[in-house]
């Protein structure tokens, strides 16, 4: 009976112990932002684009957080778009990326561009995260389900789910102007979209 | 008997203290030494750069900005924390200025981390930040601070010329009350 309560005493010390140590290791791994999951250091590309410039953009229609769908064919003729896909909600990078966008709506404007935010998230995370960004002026789009079938239709699906961080930019013909897979780990350059926007908006007014 | 005791007694210990240690790993320190000697582009904004008191040339070192004290915003223009706290820095520096004994003694500047000079620019832009924004876009000032840099954080520094430079205020997070801050300054003012 006393070497039960001993063993059962050394377990939950041994508990104990190793709890203390998780919280330690884990607080040592918190990225800038509570509430954000830092999944380290990952492969920065995975996939090559299917797709190129000069190609036709593939259709699709995803549900917006705001409810209703969003189709890309919807701003043929009227829109150029950037479609700017996200790994995932709650992780660093992307946690700043829209954010980021978020106060450039005027660079979009100018040039006569709609930006649409796409995940592979559900609609009720994709909500909450965005929750904590303030109030966004473009769509975001869930790509969940089928799960990431348009990320798989622009080749940038990976083979864990997520999306490659990426950039399309898309003329008013539905043609791709622009392709950025960028370093999953790395912000894009804000300015680098900004200077492509503006090329194709003067392509577009010299027409 | 004594066994038991002495286990519980460590267990209860164990438990007081792990949240000691996960609250003092977040604790931020910045190496003066350091900060004072990083190379940041100068403001090509002559109006910043007459603030700062800057000599000439396209560098600068944090140390050679004109005045008692500097405190430096390290933001990014991608944070939303930063995007939503930009109004009350904005009134923590109109404060600044519209106080004669506080102006004469404290100057004010953003340090963009991670952040090109067209990403701070659309910052500045943006929230009409009347104080000048340097980028970082190399983020070499994660070289004097001891943890991950959290946006935003706030360092006050003392400055007393030739370059040399004490860190006398840290503060990792928003601001959410500009007078509050403004009275830190001022005690911070008053104890050197």
């Amino acid at each position: 009976m006393a070497r039960t309560k001993s063993l059962f005493l050394t377990v939950f010390f041994i508990t104990l112990i190793s709890v203390g140590a998780f919280s330690i290791s884990w607080s040592k791994s918190v990225p800038d932002e509570p509430g954000i999951f830092d999944p380290g250091q990952l492969k920065p590309t995975e996939n090559s684009p299917a797709l190129k410039v000069g190609d036709q953009a593939p259709d699709f229609t995803l549900p917006a957080i705001s409810g209703g769908t969003v189709s890309l064919s919807q701003y043929r003729g009227k829109k150029n778009v950037v479609l700017s896909f996200v790994p995932a909600a709650w992780t660093p990078v992307c946690s700043q990326q829209w954010p980021g966008y978020n106060i450039a709506k005027d660079i979009f404007d100018k040039n006569d561009t709609i930006l649409l935010g796409i995940s592979v998230d559900n609609i009720p995370t994709l909500y909450a995260w965005t929750q904590e960004m303030g109030t966004l002026w473009f769509p975001v789009l869930s790509d969940f389900w089928p799960h990431g079938d348009v990320a798989k239709k622009y080749g940038i699906l990976r083979s864990n789910g997520v999306s490659e961080r990426a950039l399309f930019l898309i003329d008013k013909k539905g043609v791709i102007r622009y392709i950025d897979v960028h370093d999953i780990n790395k912000m894009p350059r804000l300015e680098e979209l900004a200077q492509q926007l503006e090329k194709l908006n003067n392509l577009d007014i010299n027409k | 008997m004594q066994k038991r005791n002495l286990y519980f007694a460590l267990a209860v210990i164990l438990m007081f203290f792990t949240p000691v240690q996960v609250e003092s790993s977040q604790e931020l320190t910045v190496n003066a030494d350091t900060l004072k000697n990083l190379k940041f582009d100068a403001p090509e904004n002559l109006v910043d750069k007459k603030y700062l008191g800057l000599p000439d040339g396209r560098n600068f070192h944090l140390g050679q900005v004109r005045s008692n004290y500097l405190i430096i915003e390290l933001f990014s223009m991608y944070c939303p924390v930063c995007q939503r706290g930009a109004g009350t820095v904005n009134q923590v520096y109109d404060l600044i200025q519209n106080t004669q004994a506080i102006r004469d003694n404290f100057k004010v500047v953003g340090i963009g981390v991670g952040n090109t000079p067209y990403e701070v620019s659309v910052f500045k832009k943006k929230f009409e930040v009347g104080f000048p924004l340097i980028a970082d876009d190399n983020f070499i000032v994660q070289k004097a601070l001891s943890s991950d840099i959290r946006t935003p954080t706030f360092v006050v520094a003392k400055l007393s010329g030739k370059n040399q430079l004490e860190i006398v205020l840290t503060r990792v997070g928003e601001i959410k009350d500009a007078g509050e801050f403004i009275r830190t300054l001022e005690n911070t003012l008053g104890s050197h």
